[in-house]
């Protein structure tokens, strides 16, 4: 194994040593036609009995060692050329290689990239440790992921400890201020009991345990999930439109595809103030986009898709719905997009159609 | 009724003792994994309450055995482990109902009469309380011979209630209840307050009135006797 400098230093002198081989020829003609040409005429006019010729040395001399000049720096710089563009591109593509390897790795989906083999020892060296952090990161990631599953895990025991003595509490003989009491604190303890859950299927998503596909016609699945919706409605109509030309089946998780319209419709529903007012599921091809009345401005997108976004104190949710469906989509491949329109907050979703 | 409730965290296992007790349940408790085994071994239980993840063995062995020895026992799992492999493992040995923890006990109540119901043939398909006939059936609701028109939601509620006449029941439990799978997702629980005026209002046009205890506006209590 040879260093970068020694082996490009080691390629360059072969390849000039090559050339000055291959030119040898024109160094034998320059000799011979310019240096040697009043030696031969002197040779032979000698051998002849003939009287010496006019000479033209120093003519030949200057003309010779120009021509000689520029052979030698055609030579040089021809092979410095080649080194260059030729035989350093090859040279440094197993960096190219490691380099495109390394800016499409994706901690949470891709396995540790396979480094082609190189006998430059900086490149083995950038690919060891490269593979090394990748690893170690890898590993945190994943130490990090079963935390979370396992914390939310833990956590359901106590959370329905709690619940079941509230259950019985509730059971007393309670005055008012109890009662209100007791009954905080069970509203608190199932928010608690979403939250956790919530939390949990978010590490489950990227844990990627969601594993079966289903082939899914979406129109249909919307259709059949809307009367589902009926109780929270209150006044408020729920209404589909379809503009497809083309039926849509997808390649979707039932159980997650449910969960990302379930999310988009239920905040739809829980941010509209104004009573008679529509949620609008709109069917194209390709995309639906649901949306909701408003009478604030556009939401703030870039921190809309974050967990426990801050901010907005009207939001009743506890903040992990949205980076619930940003986190379903992709696990699907899907895009997600927000826009303000007409007064109207629109979430749109991008399918991967088949 | 006798009801074995497997479930290694004694605290949750006695609150379930104890709001159960209201019925005329006879509840036996098993915390380990091979104290349920022998229980299941040497007893008869109409009614098995299992949770999956036991010190010493896992819970779908326990199902496996009891499934083998009386087929006839209806088993509901409950477990923290809310994996759709466990569930469809769970209900493919022969589970008859599943139910994630955190739950509410009046749930589990409701969902333990339905399977007692649903299991013992013997019992009619109608259910009911002072003037009020409900078909379990056709979902419907009669008083006296006129039928009331109730939403679905509203049925629901009805029957949450009903079967839980004795106790109180809080608002987020009725939330979690009607919401389902959407649960998760909604963090208020006001959407009850409209469904029970409503609830109320379709009784007293009915001429019952009192159905429906309210106890500070956060927990209800069916008001009918019998």
């Amino acid at each position: 194994m040879k260093s970068l400098l020694n082996k490009s230093l080691s390629q360059f002198f072969i390849c000039v040593v090559i050339i000055l081989f291959l030119s040898a020829p024109l160094f034998y003609l320059l000799t011979k036609y310019f240096y040697a040409e009043d030696l031969i005429d002197v040779i032979e006019a000698t051998q002849h009995g003939n009287k010496i010729p006019a000479l033209d040395l120093e003519e030949d001399i200057v003309i010779g060692m120009t021509i000689q000049l520029l052979l030698i720096f055609t030579v040089l710089s021809f092979s410095l050329f080649i080194t260059l563009r030729i035989i350093t591109r090859k040279l440094w593509k197993p960096f190219d290689d490691t380099l495109q390897k390394t800016e499409h790795f994706n901690l949470a989906q891709d396995d540790i990239p396979q480094f082609p083999k190189t006998n430059i020892k900086e490149f083995d060296r950038l690919n060891h440790s490269l593979k090394k952090l990748m690893e170690r990161d890898k590993n945190i990631y994943r130490i990090q992921r079963e935390f979370a599953e396992n914390a939310s895990h833990e956590l359901q025991t106590p959370i329905a400890i709690t619940r079941s003595k509230l259950d019985l509490l509730m059971q007393e003989q309670l005055n008012e201020r109890q009662m209100r009491l007791v009954s905080s604190l069970y509203d608190l303890n199932t928010r608690m009991g979403h939250l956790n859950r919530n939390l949990l299927l978010l590490a489950k998503i990227e844990n990627a345990q969601y594993t079966k596909m289903e082939f899914i016609e979406l129109g249909d699945f919307i259709r059949d999930s809307l009367p589902s919706y009926d109780m929270f409605l209150h006044g408020l109509s729920l209404i589909l439109i379809d503009e497809r030309k083309n039926s849509s089946t997808i390649r979707a998780n039932a159980i997650l595809l449910s969960c990302l319209l379930n999310n988009l419709i239920i905040n739809a529903i829980r941010h509209t103030v104004s009573l008679n007012s529509e949620i609008r599921i709109i069917l194209e091809d390709g995309r639906v986009s649901i949306s909701n009345e408003s009478d604030d401005g556009p939401l703030d997108e870039g921190a809309l898709f974050l967990r426990f976004r801050s901010g907005n104190s009207k939001l009743v949710g506890n903040g992990l719905g949205l980076a619930i469906v940003k986190s379903i989509c992709d696990y699907h491949g899907w895009k997600i997009q927000y826009s303000f329109l007409n007064k109207r907050h629109v979430f749109t979703v991008f399918f991967k159609m088949i | 009724m006798k009801i074995l409730i497997v479930e290694d965290q004694r605290e949750l296992s006695d609150s379930i003792v104890s709001f159960l007790s209201k019925e005329d349940y006879f509840c036996e408790q098993a915390f380990t994994f091979s104290e349920a085994l022998i229980k299941v071994d040497v007893y008869e239980y109409d009614c098995m309450l299992l949770d999956l993840m036991l010190p010493g063995g896992t819970g779908l062995d326990v199902l496996r055995k009891i499934k083998e020895r009386s087929p006839q026992t209806g088993v509901i799992i409950i477990s923290a482990k809310d994996s759709v492999e466990d569930k469809v493992a769970g209900l493919k040995i022969g589970a008859d109902d599943y139910l994630a923890k955190p739950f509410n006990l009046p749930e589990l109540s409701m969902r333990i009469f339905a399977l007692l119901r649903r299991r013992d043939f013997t019992n009619s398909n109608i259910l009911r309380s002072g003037p009020l006939e409900i078909d379990l059936l056709g979902k419907e609701v009669t008083v006296g011979e006129k039928k009331l028109d109730l939403t679905k939601t509203e049925y629901e509620l009805l029957l949450f209630l009903i079967e839980n006449r004795k106790r109180v029941v809080s608002k987020s439990a009725l939330a979690e209840h009607l919401s389902g799978d959407m649960a998760d997702m909604m963090d208020d629980f006001n959407f009850v307050y409209a469904h029970i005026k409503n609830l109320k209002a379709k009784f007293a046009n009915a001429g019952i009135t009192d159905c429906i205890k309210t106890y500070y506006g956060t927990g209800y209590k069916w008001g009918l006797e019998g």
